[in-house]
């Protein structure tokens, strides 16, 4: 098992440093393109779902990502200090099929449960970590 | 975020480069916007360089097609590689947007 991990403050501006380790981690252990393209969507969307709701604004904290290569999968690990939010507990949204009246409210949520095939939150000490796994099928 | 831009046969193609993702979205969206403010009502997305887009980027491009629709225009999609249509079908979007395989086929539809 091998492993890279990067820490960020809670800023959009620093998601790019969780996607370059990404593609890193992708480039050395030869991630299929359609694995990497589902942990890029899952990374932004966590991330994303934890800066913009998980914090009252001007609130400085760090958020560390932590990729896993294991036999078989690859696991995301997100470890946060936010607001708790379990988002395997979280509702689907409403897939509205009319153009005006469709919203996006809880898409990333969506995609992140939909594309991943393992989703554990726990929360405890005022650390919230967010395991996802994804199978790596040959 | 590089956006390329280009007219054919009265369609303006806007060739997005580089992930539409949280940042990456609100140049994406904002320039589709500004091009259907200025009057533009054919509009082709064209998704061959982009790696991957999030909720972020659906986003903009509901907002765009909703000023599109409310506009009487047409914002078409095309160039997406099999992991961003799957994308669309888990987000029940398919029918919200046309998506066309081809630009050639893309610029057809938008005309």
């Amino acid at each position: 098992m091998t492993s890279m991990e990067v820490r960020i403050r809670n800023l959009k501006e620093d998601m790019p440093l969780a996607a370059a380790m990404l593609a890193r981690f992708g480039a050395h252990h030869h991630l299929a393109a359609p694995i990497l393209h589902d942990m890029n969507v899952v990374l932004d969307d966590a991330l994303n779902n934890i800066i913009a709701y998980g914090y009252d604004p001007g609130d400085k904290s760090d958020i560390t990502i932590r990729l896993e290569h294991r036999p078989g999968e690859v696991v995301l690990l997100i470890e946060d200090r936010a607001r708790p939010f379990d988002l395997t507990q979280a509702p689907a949204p409403e897939l509205e099929t009319s153009l005006q009246s469709r919203e996006v409210g809880g898409l990333g949520i969506h995609f992140i449960r939909s594309l991943m095939d393992g989703i554990d939150y726990s929360s405890a000490g005022g650390i919230n970590r967010l395991r996802m796994t994804k199978k790596l099928s040959t | 975020m590089e956006l390329i831009e280009s007219e054919q046969d009265g369609v303006t193609v806007v060739e997005p480069r580089g992930r539409i993702d949280t940042n990456g979205a609100k140049p994406f969206g904002d320039r589709v916007a500004a091009l259907i403010n200025s009057g533009v009502r054919h509009i082709l997305i064209d998704f061959r360089e982009i790696p991957y887009i999030s909720s972020a980027g659906f986003r903009a491009l509901l907002i765009g097609a909703k000023m599109m629709d409310q506009g009487k225009g047409r914002l078409v999609l095309c160039g997406m590689s099999p992991e961003i249509k799957r994308l669309f079908e888990i987000g029940n979007f398919t029918d919200l947007f046309m998506i066309c395989a081809t630009r050639e086929e893309g610029i057809v539809k938008t005309k």
